[in-house]
C-alpha cells in the first residue's frame, strides 16, 4: 500500500468518521424532537376541536333556551298555534328565530314530531320525524345531525330544548353548523388535518350533510394520530357513532428526514471529496519529494558521483535531502581517496612483480656463472667447452629477460598466444637451475602424449619458475625433491603438476597461500602463487592447491584444449 | 321592427277580455277569463281606502287635486319603483306589471277598449295617444313625455324590497311588488294605498314532454286542494290555486311546421290538469330547478323537494338563470323545473315559441299550473292616481290627471 493511498485513507477517517457520527445523532435528535413536537400540536388540535364541538352544543343549548323564553311570550305566534290563525308566521318563524340567534338550523316540532315550522328549510312543514328527540336524549343530549334545506344538506351539532304553550308541547332542535375545514385552519401545523369519519351504515343523505363540513374523511392514505368520538343521528334515526379523526401527512416528517439524509450524504460525499483532495494535496508536498529523492538516490555509484542532493524545503524532506548532499560529498571524497590508494598499491605491485620476475630471469645465469667459475679454478682447460654447453642457458635467460623487459614496457602485457609445448617449457627451467647450489632435485615425468597448447609460452615459463622456485625454496632446509609432470586431457589440453616433498603447510596456511603479499619466507613477496593464479586465468586455465603438514605441496594447473 | 312587434305583443289582446283583477275591486265586475280559484290574499294586505268613482270603472286610485303652479315650471318628476325584474329586453312582452306600465307608457294604448269590455272608449286627453321617451340606465328607465305633453315624467325603477321601502320613505309616488313585508309596511302609512292588482302571473311545474305519453313515476295529483295549499303556505305573496284552462292549453296550431305530423298523433301540450303530475318531479338528476331570481318560484320549488324527500332522499332544488331553465330542462340538467307564466298573453303561439326558442327540445314542456300571484300597487294618494288599461296595463295619473 503506497503511502499516497494511506494518507487518503488516514485523512477520509479522519473526516468521515466523526461526520457520520454527528450526523446519526443529530438525525436521531430530530426525529425524537419532532416526533415530540408533533404529539404536541396534535393533543392541541385534540383539545381544540373537543374544545369547539363542547363549545358550540354549549352555545346552542343556551340559544335555545333563550329562544324557549321568547316563544313563551310571543302572543302572536301562541295564536297561531292553539287558534290556528296567522299560519304563516308560525312558518316563518323559525327562520326569522334562527336569524336572530345565529343558529344554523332551527325546528319547532310538536309533540309528535312534526315540523310547525324550519328556519332552514322553510318549506320543509309538516314532516314528521317521530324519532328525533328520542334518538336525540339518547345520543346524551347532543349529537351531529344532518340536516337540509331546499338545496343543500349540512350536519350541525344538534340540541333539543321544549316547552309548553297553552295545552301544546312544542320541541325546539336546534344546531350549529360543524366546520371541519375551520378546525384544520386553527391548527399550528398545516401537515395536520382535522376530518370527519362517518361510521359505517351511514346513508348517503349523511355523506352528503357531512360533504359540506369541509373535510370528510375517505380512503385514508394519512395517518391518524387522534379520533374524537362524536354521536350522529342519521337520516335514518339511528344513533351511531362517527368520528373527528385527526390526520397527519405521513409524508410530512419522512420528507424532513429524508432532506436531512440528503444533506448529510451531501456533506459525506463533500467530506470525501475534500478529504480526497487534501490527501493528492498532501501526497503532492510529501509523497513525490520522496519518489524524487529516492530516484535520485537509486543513481548513486562509487563512479557516479559528481551530482549535488539540492533542496531548499525547511522540513524533514529537506533534512533528509541535505544529509544525502553530505554522505554524496563523503563518498565522493572516500573514493578520490580510494582509487589513489589503490592507484600507489598498484604501482607496488607491478614493482615488486617486476622485481620478482627480474629475480627469477637473473637466477639461471647466476648458476651458470657460478658454474663457469667452479670449473676456471678446477679445470681451466674445460671452459670452453663448458661454456658452450651453458651458453644456451645464458641465451635462454637474457632472451626471457628480454621479453620479460619488453612487456613490462607495455605495462598491460599482451598475450601472445601460439602453440606451446609445455614439456619444453618444464625441461628448460629444469635446465637452468642446474649447478644451483641446493639441496632440492629436480625431476621430471613428462608425457610424451601432451600436445602443444594455445598459449603464452613466456607466461607458461614464468609459470613455472614461481612454482618451481616455491617447491624448491620449500624442500631446500632438509632437502627434497621436486617433480614436474604432465600428462594429457581428453579435450587436448593438458594437465601440468608441480609436486614438492616439502613440509607442507596447514589449512590456514593452504587457505591464505594465493593471497597477495602472504609469505612464509623471511626474504619473500608473497606475490609467486598470486602471479600463478593470475597468469593462469589469462590463459583460460585454473589452478588448485593440495598440501598438508609433512606430505609435502602439490599444485596443478589445467590448461584446457581448443 | 320592435316598435311594430311590441304593439302586437302588447295591444293585441282580446277585445272583450274583462279586467281580470274586477273581483278584488269594488268597482269592477269584469268576469274572469276562468272560473274564479280560490284567492289567499294576505291578511296584512290592505284594501284600497279610497273607491274609484263609479263612473271609470278603470280607475284604481284617483289622482289628487293638482296644484296651483306657476307658469313655465316643469312638472316634478314622478318616481315609481318595483321589486319585480325589470328588463328593457321583455317591455315587447311584459312579464310583470312594472314591465307593462313601461311598455304602456313608451308604446301608448292606440288600443280603444275599456277595461271593463265594453265599447271602445276615447283615449284619454293627453295620455292614450301620445308616447313617451325611454331613457334606459341598468334596471332604471326614464320616461319623458312628448313635447307639449304636458304630463310629468316618469321614472320607473327596480329595487329590491328592503331598498322599495326606503324609496317609498324618500317620496317615492308608487311602490309595484309582491312582497309580503313592503306590502305590510304600507298598511301602516296612512297616506298611502295599497291596490291588489290583476292575477297576472301562473306557477307552473314544468317537466319535459314525453312524446310516448308515459306517465313515468306519478306521486301525487295536483287537486285544487293541494294547489290551495301551496298558495296558502308555501309562498308568501297574495296567492291563490291555479285553475285548469290558460292560453297553452288546447293549441294545436302552435305545433311547428316540421313537426306537425308527428305532433298530430302525440299527446296536448298541455294535458289535463289531473293527469300533469303524472310526470316525473324529479326524473333523472333529482333535481328541481327555479329562476335563482324568483322568490315565489324558489318556495314553490322548496316545498316540492320538501314533499319528494320524504321518499327522496337526494331531491333537490337548484336555482338557475332564467333563461338557462328551458335548455335545462330539455337536457335533462333539471328533471322539472318551476316556472311562472304570464297569465294572459297576446299569442300563446308566440309564448311557446319564446319559450322553444330558449330550449332544445320540440315540442315544449308539459306545464301543469300550480298557483296564481298577483302584486299590488302601493300609492301615495296624494302624489298620484292609478288607472287600468283592459290589456292590464297600468297608468301613472299625475295630480288633476284624468283616466
Amino acid at each position: 500500500m503506497t503511502f499516497r493511498t494511506r494518507l487518503l485513507l488516514a485523512m477520509g477517517a479522519v473526516a468521515l468518521v466523526p461526520l457520520v457520527a454527528i450526523g446519526l445523532v443529530v438525525r436521531r435528535e430530530m426525529a425524537t424532537t419532532l416526533t415530540a413536537q408533533d404529539a404536541a400540536r396534535v393533543a392541541s388540535l385534540v383539545t381544540l376541536t373537543r374544545t369547539t364541538l363542547t363549545g358550540e352544543s354549549g352555545q346552542t343549548a343556551d340559544r335555545l333556551a333563550s329562544l324557549r323564553d321568547v316563544i313563551a311570550d310571543d302572543s302572536r305566534l301562541r295564536a297561531a298555534l292553539l287558534q290556528g290563525t296567522d299560519r304563516s308566521y308560525l312558518l316563518d318563524y323559525a327562520a326569522r328565530a334562527m336569524q336572530l340567534t345565529g343558529l344554523s338550523a332551527l325546528e319547532i316540532l310538536d309533540d309528535s314530531g312534526v315540523v310547525l315550522s324550519s328556519g332552514q328549510f322553510r318549506n320543509d312543514y309538516g314532516r314528521a320525524d317521530p324519532q328525533l328527540l328520542s334518538q336525540l336524549t339518547a345520543a346524551g343530549g347532543t349529537a351531529l345531525l344532518p340536516v337540509r334545506s331546499a338545496d343543500a344538506a349540512f350536519l350541525v351539532v344538534a340540541r333539543a330544548d321544549s316547552l309548553s304553550i297553552g295545552t301544546r308541547h312544542l320541541h325546539l332542535v336546534g344546531g350549529t353548523a360543524v366546520d371541519v375545514a375551520r378546525l384544520s385552519a386553527t391548527a399550528v401545523d398545516s401537515d395536520l388535518t382535522v376530518r370527519l369519519a362517518l361510521p359505517t351504515g351511514a346513508s348517503a343523505a349523511d355523506s352528503l350533510a357531512a360533504g359540506t363540513t369541509g373535510a370528510l374523511a375517505s380512503a385514508a392514505t394519512d395517518h391518524v394520530v387522534a379520533k374524537i368520538p362524536f354521536p350522529l343521528i342519521g337520516a335514518d334515526r339511528a344513533v351511531r357513532q362517527a368520528y373527528f379523526i385527526v390526520t397527519h401527512r405521513p409524508t410530512a416528517l419522512d420528507l424532513l428526514r429524508a432532506r436531512v439524509d440528503d444533506w448529510f450524504l451531501s456533506a459525506i460525499l463533500l467530506a470525501a471529496v475534500a478529504a480526497l483532495v487534501a490527501a493528492a494535496v498532501l501526497a503532492a508536498r510529501v509523497s513525490l519529494p520522496l519518489a524524487d529523492l529516492a530516484a535520485q538516490t537509486a543513481r548513486v555509484d562509487l563512479d557516479a558521483l559528481d551530482f549535488d542532493f539540492v533542496s531548499t524545503r525547511e522540513d524533514e524532506i529537506g533534512a533528509l535531502t541535505r544529509l544525502l548532499a553530505t554522505m554524496t560529498r563523503r563518498l565522493r571524497a572516500s573514493a578520490g581517496r580510494l582509487r589513489d590508494a589503490e592507484r600507489r598499491a598498484t604501482v607496488g605491485d607491478v614493482a615488486r612483480q617486476v622485481t620478482h620476475d627480474v629475480k627469477n630471469g637473473l637466477t639461471p645465469i647466476r648458476h651458470v656463472l657460478r658454474h663457469l667459475t667452479e670449473v676456471e679454478q678446477a679445470d681451466p682447460a674445460r671452459l670452453a667447452t663448458v661454456f658452450a654447453e651453458r651458453r644456451p642457458t645464458l641465451d635462454a635467460s637474457v632472451t626471457y629477460l628480454d621479453a620479460l623487459a619488453r612487456q613490462y614496457a607495455r605495462l598491460t602485457p599482451r598475450l601472445d598466444v601460439r602453440p606451446s609445448d609445455v614439456n619444453a617449457i618444464a625441461r628448460a627451467v629444469v635446465d637452468g637451475r642446474n649447478g644451483a647450489a641446493t639441496s632440492a632435485r629436480l625431476a621430471l615425468a613428462l608425457s610424451d602424449a601432451v600436445a602443444p597448447v594455445a598459449a603464452d609460452p613466456l607466461v607458461l615459463r614464468r609459470i613455472l619458475e614461481n612454482l618451481v622456485s616455491n617447491a624448491v625454496d620449500a624442500v631446500h632446509p632438509t632437502g627434497g625433491t621436486v617433480t614436474i609432470s604432465t600428462e594429457p586431457l581428453a579435450d587436448g589440453g593438458v594437465r601440468l603438476v608441480v609436486a614438492d616433498t616439502g613440509p607442507g603447510m596447514t589449512p590456514d596456511e593452504l587457505a591464505r597461500a594465493g593471497q597477495d603479499f602472504y609469505t612464509t619466507k623471511p626474504d619473500g613477496t608473497g606475490l609467486g602463487l598470486s602471479i600463478v593464479r593470475r597468469l593462469a586465468t589469462d590463459l583460460h586455465g585454473s589452478m588448485t592447491m593440495e598440501s598438508a603438514p609433512g606430505a609435502g605441496t602439490r599444485v596443478t594447473l589445467i590448461f584446457p584444449g581448443r | 321592427m320592435m316598435r311594430a312587434t311590441s304593439r302586437i305583443a302588447v295591444l293585441m289582446l282580446p277585445a272583450l277580455v274583462a279586467c281580470s283583477h274586477s273581483a278584488r275591486l269594488p268597482a269592477t265586475s269584469a268576469p274572469s277569463p276562468q272560473p274564479a280559484p280560490t284567492s289567499t290574499t294576505r291578511p296584512d294586505a290592505s284594501q284600497p281606502a279610497t273607491a274609484p268613482r263609479a263612473a271609470d270603472r278603470c280607475l284604481l286610485v284617483s289622482p289628487p287635486v293638482a296644484t296651483h303652479r306657476a307658469d313655465g315650471a316643469p312638472p316634478d318628476t314622478i318616481l315609481i319603483v318595483v321589486t319585480d325584474p325589470l328588463d328593457s329586453a321583455e317591455i315587447d312582452h311584459p312579464r310583470n306589471a312594472g314591465e307593462r306600465l313601461v311598455a304602456g307608457a313608451i308604446h301608448g294604448s292606440t288600443q280603444p277598449v275599456r277595461c271593463d269590455g265594453g265599447t271602445a272608449f276615447t283615449a284619454p286627453e293627453g295620455d292614450d295617444t301620445a308616447t313617451a321617451h325611454a331613457t334606459w340606465t341598468g334596471a332604471s328607465v326614464a320616461l319623458d313625455p312628448a313635447p307639449g305633453d304636458g304630463r310629468p315624467p316618469l321614472v320607473v325603477r327596480r329595487a329590491t324590497p328592503r331598498a322599495a321601502r326606503d324609496l317609498l320613505d324618500a317620496g317615492a309616488a308608487a311602490v309595484i311588488t309582491t312582497d309580503p313585508a313592503t306590502i305590510a309596511y304600507a298598511a301602516t302609512r296612512p297616506d298611502l294605498v295599497a291596490v291588489p292588482l290583476p292575477w297576472d302571473r301562473v306557477y307552473v311545474l314544468a317537466t319535459p314532454f314525453d312524446s310516448t305519453g308515459a306517465s313515468g313515476d306519478a306521486e301525487q295529483s295536483w287537486t285544487i286542494g293541494d294547489r290551495s295549499s301551496l298558495a296558502a303556505d308555501a309562498v308568501r305573496v297574495d296567492a291563490r290555486a291555479a285553475g285548469d284552462q290558460y292560453w297553452w292549453v288546447d293549441q294545436p296550431s302552435c305545433t311547428p311546421p316540421d313537426t306537425a305530423t308527428e305532433a298530430a298523433d302525440a299527446p296536448p301540450a298541455a294535458p289535463e290538469a289531473d293527469s300533469t303530475p303524472r310526470r316525473s318531479l324529479l326524473t333523472g338528476q333529482h333535481r328541481l330547478g327555479y329562476p335563482r331570481d324568483d322568490d315565489v318560484a324558489r318556495a314553490l320549488a322548496g316545498r316540492l323537494v320538501a314533499l319528494r324527500a320524504r321518499h327522496d332522499p337526494s331531491a333537490q332544488a337548484i336555482g338557475l338563470a332564467a333563461v338557462d331553465l328551458p335548455a335545462a330542462l330539455a337536457d335533462g340538467r333539471v328533471g322539472a323545473a318551476v316556472v311562472s307564466l304570464p297569465r294572459r298573453v297576446a299569442s300563446a303561439c308566440d309564448a311557446q315559441a319564446r319559450w322553444r326558442a330558449r330550449s332544445t327540445s320540440v315540442p315544449g314542456p308539459r306545464w301543469s299550473p300550480l298557483i296564481e300571484t298577483r302584486p299590488r300597487a302601493l300609492v301615495r294618494r296624494d302624489r298620484v292616481g292609478l288607472s287600468l288599461d283592459a290589456d292590464d296595463a297600468l297608468h301613472i295619473l299625475p295630480p288633476g290627471g284624468t283616466p
